[in-house]
């Protein structure tokens, strides 16, 4: 008869022990990250600190310098009365966080003890590498290795190596957006509309050039004042190693070489007018002729189309011969963008970027099996072998109008 | 209208079918493109999936066979008309005990996936109890619902891994995938081996032919149930290559997981596609789990008549529970699945096909 009552009581007792959960966290508790910049730290101030509160700790090379920049949700309402914000008198939508240590872990967490909310990776956009972490031996990889190995983070963050301290990149000020780290991933989003900044490279593709055999290039950013300016590339050696720069006109050779060109523009002389030239497509294809091993020949061939965007020249485009003569002429400047960056990754730096290595292990996979000891090291084939370069334009449109003003207007 | 209760009810060619599917997807889905990237080093790991496929679906027609000559009969009852009572005993036993321990696997399984990616400061023994209390659940009532439920996830869990691969279409990377047909044959025998580890479950039809309408359809349903396994794995190999590369998916953990959280559905919402991923794993790892505790309480029972089956739960369930919390780190617990499955290779592989030869010499055949 006292079965009821019996089965009430387990059924509260459950009920209060069952629900519950240990995970609980508000997401006023999160402080979301959107950017991370890692630096090296400027003096030797903490590193005696912590000298000093801890004699007897091993000591390690290696200090990080991290910026993290928290997003503050009472800012991005604008009109600012937004609720959450705190003493937030400034009315700004990010707050960045600065701490030093030697290990990216340790400096995270130590960020518990300053703040009221504690880091959360999920959303992070951006993650900048300073150029003297990447510099150093292992530094790249070091750098990253927390943010890979964290279940929470995601391999999709856009990965950026700086010119100069990379928390300046998180301390601009943009005007048009309310958070630098997101200003900053919506540049990344511009390369339909310029050829000098590399395609995104994502956290997830650092992981595999890291683990991969091959040179490989990281956009690079460069802080400013009020703004940053993506363009051009950073250059890492196959043993992972930041080993210069390439400018912004070499990147866009480099990108028209791996055939990476979205969208842009090319310019030229023609009857000694400017002409400018809108990309709207590239096509790219390598010619190989492996016979002599110490003289491997690569012709890359690289076929553009695109629409006149611009000409000073007041001649008349509708027809054959114009026609024919203008896309010779951008297929000229083509063809010399692309012999510049070949002359510095392939003669100066001897970095294959061009990734020909990856085409013959691609394509050439029993020849890449013999040789892949000696590509870049070893016997040091690549440097050794020829590449030339054919550029095709195909010019499909002249825009709206055929001339601004009379021709011989003299 | 039919005079037949659910529980009485069996099941047919298809349903056998989706449960050998169901069952057989499971914790391997997650972790075998590393091993077979690791094995294969190259794109050409599908090979290998097909090439292990087809081995699973010879062997699981062989056991189908077996099952199939004596219908209506328990693994107990036709191993003991083969090769007398005792050796019937202690290979029954063996089997439950391989069983037994692939619960433990598959809970543990949940307790540390959950635990890396959901719940952080949530005790593995908890997540793991409470998986195991569910599965207790399910497998305290009638048998044929229990398997329905196989019907009702298996659709749900292929539709969302198609949309996860969908999304993921974005990022795969011809290069990548080059060259094709680079690996030599022993990489792919080895990787064969290695995925060979993710198809353990099919023979589950030893022990459930018994409920099957035409009992002679077994092989036929080992053949469906493992063509879905089969592609399932096949393309979330190909994904998994094209949009990590080789070297990466290497250094994954679980592979299949990072995939789904390459997805990013733009709008907000929906932008966490490992989420629903996470659902639905474990829901298949539900029904896998609920699948081998039934068996093992089957072939208890089969026994011994005399006891019910929830005594038999909550007998095994503490067992069950204790070897799951044994392995103390990921290494030991990987180590330990390989263990189960070779044990299982003995036991369930082995020694059934062994009898089905005896069977077959002898002319010993079960009758209707």
């Amino acid at each position: 008869m006292n079965r009821q009552p019996t089965a009430f009581c387990i059924f509260l007792l459950l009920s209060t022990l069952l629900a519950g959960c240990w995970d609980q966290v508000q997401i006023e508790e999160r402080g979301f990250v959107v950017g991370v910049a890692i630096d090296k730290p400027r003096t030797k101030e903490a590193e005696q600190q912590a000298k000093q509160e801890a004699p007897d700790k091993p000591q390690v090379k290696e200090r990080f310098l991290v910026t993290h920049q928290f997003v503050v949700p009472g800012g991005l309402v604008s009109g600012g009365q937004g609720s959450g914000g705190g003493q937030n008198t400034a009315n700004e939508a990010y707050h960045n966080l600065i701490s030093e240590g030697d290990s990216l872990f340790e400096i995270s967490r130590e960020l518990a003890t300053r703040t009221s909310r504690t880091p959360f990776y999920q959303h992070m956009k951006i993650l900048i590498v300073s150029e003297d972490v990447a510099r150093t031996k292992n530094g790249f990889a070091r750098a990253l290795d927390f943010y890979l190995r964290d279940p929470d983070s995601r391999r999709s963050s856009k990965v950026f190596i700086s010119n100069g301290p990379a928390k300046e990149v998180l301390e601009v000020k943009p005007k048009t957006e309310k958070l630098p780290a997101i200003y900053v991933n919506s540049i990344g989003e511009n390369v339909t509309k310029n050829s000098r900044m590399l395609p995104e490279v994502r956290l997830g593709d650092v992981h595999e050039e890291l683990l991969s055999p091959f040179s490989f290039v990281v956009p690079r950013i460069r802080p400013e004042e009020q703004e940053v300016k993506l363009a051009g590339a950073a250059v890492f050696t196959y043993d992972n190693q930041l080993m210069g720069f390439l400018g912004e006109e070499e990147t866009e050779g480099l990108n028209f070489l791996t055939g990476k060109v979205s969208g842009g523009m090319v310019k030229g002389k023609f009857k000694n007018n400017l002409v400018s030239m809108n990309i709207q497509g590239i096509k790219h294809s390598i010619e190989t002729d492996l016979r002599d091993r110490q003289r491997m020949k690569f012709t890359i061939i690289i076929e553009c189309e695109g629409t006149l965007a611009e000409s000073y020249a007041t001649t008349d485009y509708l027809n054959h011969t114009a026609m024919e003569k203008l896309e010779q002429v951008f297929a000229e400047e083509i063809k010399r963008m692309s012999n510049d960056t070949i002359k510095k990754v392939h003669k100066q730096m001897k970095v294959d970027v061009i990734k020909l290595g990856s085409y013959l292990k691609q394509h050439h996979f029993s020849l890449w099996k013999k040789i892949r000891q000696d590509w870049e090291t070893g016997q040091h084939l690549y440097e050794k072998s020829e590449i030339t370069v054919q550029a095709k334009v195909y010019l499909r449109n002249i825009g709206a109008i055929n001339r601004t003003e009379r021709q011989n207007n003299r | 209208m039919s005079t037949q209760t659910l529980a009485e009810k069996l099941i047919s060619k298809t349903h056998m079918g989706i449960n050998i599917a169901s069952v057989t997807i499971g914790v391997g889905i997650l972790t075998f493109p590393r091993a077979l990237a690791k094995a294969t080093g190259a794109f050409d790991g599908w090979i290998s999936v097909i090439v292990s496929g087809l081995c699973a679906c010879v062997i699981g027609w062989l056991l189908a066979k077996l099952a199939a000559r004596f219908p209506r009969q328990s693994f107990f009852e036709y191993t003991s008309i083969i090769a007398s009572k005792p050796i019937s005993y202690i290979l029954t036993f063996l089997v439950c005990i391989y069983t037994m321990l692939f619960v433990s696997f598959e809970i543990r399984a949940i307790g540390n996936i959950a635990k890396q990616y959901l719940f952080y400061n949530t005790p593995v023994e908890m997540i793991t109890l409470s998986f195991l209390l569910i599965v207790q659940y399910a497998v305290v009532g009638t048998r044929v619902s229990m398997l329905r439920l196989n019907l009702l996830f298996l659709p749900v869990v292929l539709v969302v891994l198609f949309i996860v691969l969908l999304f993921t279409t974005q990022l795969l990377e011809i290069e990548n995938i080059r060259p094709y047909f680079s690996s030599d044959w022993r990489s792919l025998l080895e990787g064969s081996k290695e995925v060979g580890l993710s198809y353990s479950g099919f023979e589950i039809i030893l022990f459930y032919t018994m409920l099957m309408k035409k009992p002679q359809e077994g092989a036929m349903a080992v053949t469906l149930g493992l063509s879905i396994p089969i592609l399932l794995y096949m393309t979330i190999y190909m994904f998994v290559i094209g949009v990590f590369s080789a070297e990466v998916a290497t250094n994954l953990t679980y592979p299949t997981i990072e995939l789904a959280k390459e997805v990013e559905i733009p709008g907000g919402f929906f932008e966490r596609v490992e989420s629903i991923f996470f659902t639905i794993w474990i829901m298949t790892i539900f029904n896998t789990c609920a699948m081998w505790l039934d068996i093992t309480v089957l072939n208890l029972s089969s026994m011994f008549h005399k006891v019910h089956k929830t005594i038999w739960v909550l007998i095994l369930s503490p067992m069950i529970y204790f070897v799951a919390m044994l392995p103390q780190n990921l290494v030991d617990f990987f180590t330990f699945a390989d263990g189960v499955t070779y044990f299982g290779m003995i036991v369930v592989y082995l020694c059934p096909i062994l009898l089905l030869l005896i069977a077959v010499i002898r002319g010993v055949k079960g009758h209707e």
